[in-house]
């Protein structure tokens, strides 16, 4: 069988099949001169044409499958040069789907596989030193028995593979980047390069108090493009350590993807990853397996502490994490691409399927004409596999710009949001490839089943095309799941709208309008963990309202207050007797001790009980939650006057406290570096619990501008505190707004394009579905017309027909986009609260357009001539 | 437009084909000597003309049953293209012939039925 397609022999030139014709003449003519009269006469009489018989044999080369195959083309691509309209929105339909959908896959595969820019990213691993009961495990120095190198890896190096927001000041200017702390060796063993200046390469680097910046933050320091030359950076980050002071010098700059952890700005050396604890990053040598090295490290686990030997082992783990945070948004942008996506297949099946339908007719022609059921699915799949080619092409190629066009606006806030740079890999390409192929099965093999089953007699006899409407359900379903998928999109981009909106006015839900917020340790050191000198409680305090005191008269204030971290944390547990959540980590959670004042500064609304005032002094400490943490831990009950407290892990003594009002929601804590703390908790001044020395938020109102003010309250911070450098910010700047802005704004924007493009092809549907319907019933308008009826009647009759469909629709895209509500909740705010205003619109307006885009065909059909289609049967 | 339609009706069709074959089996030929050979052996009852001869050539090396090459046959001076049998036609002709065998005796049974008893 495999012989037959594709030809044993060699396929003869043309000329070779002459000369061979003409040999055979010669030797004929030869032998017609020796044979007796009649049988002369007999072959001269079957000579024949030589010409005609060069022909056939051609012909029986011609059949191999490539020469069909082109033959195929040839014919699909004159049949869809004749219908222009089909082929260009087809075309365009699918290349707007693959674009957007490679552009997805971009991004996330840019999340789960970042490329790196240094060798063999895979062979980098974490190692973790356990011995369950071993009092050495924080403290041991597994450098000792792993060295510098070994039979299965080749470097050893310290590192977290995590990091952590912190601040720096860059000449007058502060930020917040991530940063991360590593041994003096890191970017040896890494095998990083540097981008500008030269990266430390071993422990002098901790002595000389060098520091390797990322790409990203030089941008944003706005020193890329000149000419590299160290500079120098405070850090102020009380959990990094640090040590000799915190002014450091920024040697060299390393590609945002140079490192790990991606997603690092800086990269601060420490003596105390120099000596590598019990964790460390390794390199392994090249071919080496997690599993081989793991079999050599853990020979040598035992020496670490040979008094726990029995139980040390090592773990690992690969370097290279994703550093995705918050899935919701990129598991969101992907459901609005492939509801596009399914629109887009939705709209070309329906297309094809329509044309399938009108051009029956030519199909049983051609059937009846000889061509095989397999000939003509077989020049129907080339059609479709022109159209998905054409298709696939222009989308990739439009999936280049778009690509470069979101990196080129991709906020850097986002990055902390979990989105990454997207890039067009390998495995982008084959994801757009293979859409495209079964784009092209999907759209041939459903016209190619219609015609398999299709009556070739009923069809020429015409029973079967113009009066028949059986067919149309087909398409319904069809529009059916195009309307709910554009409602979704809509709905899902109109509440983002309003969100983004909201975002820049009160989205905190209290006012930030000239607010500064400024943080001031109470210790003199620059590091808290060496801090072993604390001044008493009461002493803060007294200090506390002092400053206050001194801001609320400050010339240009409007107001003034202050919180503090109160240490607690753990579980939070409610007294037992009244139910409600019993004991629930504090997770995601903001817990301030505040001025009295406080909740009436900020303009945060109480809902129900109390605010602070001035003295409480009972003997159990008052709190006031905000209305989600209520909700959270007294679901549908009355939190007024009820007891929580902290459980602090058991190692102090902490006391119940009652709550004695509810504020509405607000968002206290950054969202920069990942999902906003969901709850809050302010507890009264006085309470008297144990704090931490890591200072006092002092918050300041401005009359003017906020920014203006900020030098005036940096420096009386600084007299007043004795030299202590404050942390002062705008609010947004403090509470990471601007990230947030516009990382909304580019969600939004995303989501805004994908419902346009969504919405129009929606609508295409409708209108596709009421014109071809019209057509179809084009004969029974004209027998209705020719009976009486008026224009009114027939507009009413086929507008009647696509709401039906367009109703379905949307009842569907309700319950799915309420579903989609949820993906998109950490990026609502509380703006789930309105979802149903916004559903309720979004139904009125597309029920309007699907209205709309079924009027020129009602118009068509109403203007039908009752004489013409009649005298057309 | 199937290349066998050619075929002229004074052969069953599919005999050629076999004929073919079967005149290849006494060794390689060109299309005029295979011509030549079943017209001699059916003592002029069966002439075969180029029209349906080559197209048949070509489609049984197409489908791999003989294999083609330019050579000098014995008894010529110059080249000419020459068939011969494959392992695959070989085997096609056994089938084909004892297929043929079969109609015949069938045939045969109908025209002169054996005397009952």
């Amino acid at each position: 069988m495999f012989t037959r397609w594709f030809g044993r022999g060699r396929r003869p030139t043309d000329e070779e099949i002459a000369r061979e014709l003409r040999d055979h003449l010669e030797l004929e003519a030869v032998s017609l001169r020796d044979a007796d009269d009649d049988a002369a006469a007999a072959a001269r009489r079957r000579f024949g044409n030589l010409t005609r018989t060069g022909e056939d044999v051609r012909a029986v080369w011609r059949l191999a499958w490539w020469d069909r195959m082109a033959g195929d083309l040839r014919l699909a691509l004159r049949t869809l040069r004749r219908s222009k309209a089909f082929a260009a929105f087809a075309i365009l339909a699918l290349a707007l789907a693959i674009a957007a959908n490679t552009t997805m896959s971009g991004l996330i595969d840019g999340l789960l596989w970042p490329e790196m820019a240094f060798p063999d990213p895979g062979q980098l691993v974490f190692v973790h030193w356990t011995a369950p009961r071993s009092p050495l495990s924080p403290n041991v120095n597994i450098r000792q028995v792993l060295g510098d190198s070994g039979r299965t890896y080749s470097g050893v190096a310290g590192g977290l593979g995590e990091s952590q927001p912190t601040a720096i000041t860059v000449g007058s200017q502060s930020y917040r980047v991530p940063a991360t702390a590593v041994s003096g060796d890191f970017f040896r063993v890494v095998g990083s390069h540097p981008v500008a200046g030269t990266l430390y390469l071993d422990s002098t680097a901790v002595a000389n108090h060098d520091v390797v910046i990322s790409h990203r933050l030089w941008h944003l320091l706005g020193r890329d493009g000149q000419t590299f030359t160290p500079f120098s950076i405070t850090l102020r980050n009380r959990a990094m350590p640090t040590y000799g002071g915190n002014t450091f010098t920024v040697v060299g700059v390393v590609a945002d993807n140079g490192a790990i952890p991606p997603n690092t700005d800086l990269y601060v050396p420490t003596p105390f990853f120099d000596r590598v604890g019990s964790s460390a990053l390794l390199r392994l040598r090249p071919g080496v397996t997690a599993q081989q090295a793991l079999a050599e490290l853990n020979a040598l686990a035992p020496n670490l502490d040979p008094s726990h030997s029995h139980l040390a082992h090592f773990t690992i783990e690969p370097a290279q994490t994703s550093p995705a945070r918050n899935l919701g948004v990129v598991e969101a942008l992907a459901a609005a691409t492939l509801a596009v996506l399914l629109i887009a297949c939705a709209n070309i099946a329906n297309l094809l399927l329509a044309r399938g339908m009108a051009r029956r007719r030519e199909l049983a022609t051609r059937l009846a004409f000889g061509a095989s059921r397999l000939e003509v699915a077989r020049l129907l799949f080339a059609e479709s596999g022109l159209v998905a080619l054409a298709g696939g092409t222009a989308g990739l190629l439009l999936s280049l710009w778009t690509i470069h066009l979101v990196r080129a606006t991709l906020p850097a806030g986002l990055q902390y949001m979990g989105l990454v740079r997207p890039q067009l890999s390998w495995r982008v390409l084959v994801a757009g490839l293979g859409l495209t192929v079964l784009a092209a099965v999907v759209f041939g093999v459903a016209p190619a089943l219609s015609l398999m089953r299709t009556d070739i007699h009923q069809l020429l006899k015409g029973t079967g095309g113009r009066h028949s409407t059986g067919n149309r359900t087909r398409f319904q379903f069809l529009v059916v799941a195009e309307v709910a998928g554009a409602l979704t999109l809509v709905v899902s981009a109109s509440l983002l709208g309003a969100a983004a909106a909201e975002v820049h006015t009160t989205l905190l839900g209290y006012d930030t309008r000239n607010l500064i917020s400024a943080s001031v340790s109470e210790t003199k050191a620059a590091d808290a963990r060496e801090a072993m000198w604390k001044p008493a409680p009461s002493a803060i305090a007294a200090q506390r309202a002092t400053e206050l005191r001194r801001f609320r008269q400050m010339p240009g204030v409007a107001e003034a207050t202050a919180s503090w971290y109160p240490e607690l944390y753990g579980l939070v547990r409610v007294d037992d007797p009244g139910g409600g959540a019993p004991r629930t980590f504090i997770g995601g959670s903001v817990i301030r001790e505040v001025d009295p004042d406080y909740l009436r500064v900020l303009h945060i609304p109480i809902v129900r009980g109390r605010n602070f005032h001035e003295g409480e002094n009972d003997p159990i400490p008052s709190v006031i939650i905000d209305a989600p943490t209520a909700h959270w831990l007294f679901p549908g009950m009355d939190p007024l006057g009820r007891l929580i407290k902290f459980a602090n892990n058991g190692q102090r003594k902490v006391p119940w406290m009652r709550i004695v009002g509810i504020s509405a929601a607000v968002q206290m804590g950054s969202c920069s570096e990942g999902p906003c703390p969901a709850h809050t908790f302010f507890i009264a001044n006085g309470a008297g619990f144990p704090a931490p020395a890591v200072g006092t938020e002092y918050l300041v109102r401005a009359k003017g501008s906020a920014s203006a003010f900020l030098s005036r309250v940096s420096a009386r911070l600084s007299a007043d505190y004795d030299g202590v450098v404050p942390d002062v910010r705008t609010w947004d700047d403090a509470i990471g707004l601007r990230p947030i802005q516009s990382t909304h704004d580019f969600v939004t924007a995303l989501f805004g394009s994908f419902s346009f493009v969504g919405l129009l092809l929606a609508l295409i549907g409708v209108y596709g579905m009421a014109a071809y319907s019209v057509e179809q019933r084009e004969r029974e308008f004209g027998v209705r017309i020719a009976l009486g009826a008026q224009t009114r009647d027939i507009i009413r009759l086929v507008l009647r027909e696509g709401n039906a469909t367009a109703l379905l629709g949307l009842a569907i895209g309700l319950i799915v986009a309420n579903w989609a509500e949820g993906l998109l909740y950490s990026f609502l705010f509380g703006y789930d609260a309105v979802a149903p205003l916004f559903m309720a619109g979004a139904v009125v307006a597309l029920f309007a357009a699907t209205v709309l885009a079924g009027v020129p065909p009602a118009l068509r059909a109403a203007r039908v001539n009752p004489v013409d289609t009649l005298r057309a049967e | 437009m199937s290349p066998g339609s050619s075929t002229r009706p004074d052969l069953l069709p599919g005999t050629l084909d076999m004929l073919v074959l079967k005149t290849l089996l006494f060794g390689p030929r060109h299309g005029h000597g295979i011509a030549t050979s079943i017209r001699q052996t059916t003592e002029g009852v069966l002439t075969v003309d180029h029209g349906s001869l080559y197209p048949a050539l070509h489609r049984l090396q197409r489908d791999g049953l003989i294999s083609a090459k330019w050579e000098v046959p014995a008894g010529k001076s110059r080249e000419y293209k020459c068939y011969r049998l494959t392992a695959a036609g070989r085997k096609h002709l056994v089938h084909q012939e004892s297929k043929w065998d079969e109609i015949v005796r069938a045939i045969t049974r109908v025209l002169r039925p054996a005397p009952e008893g």
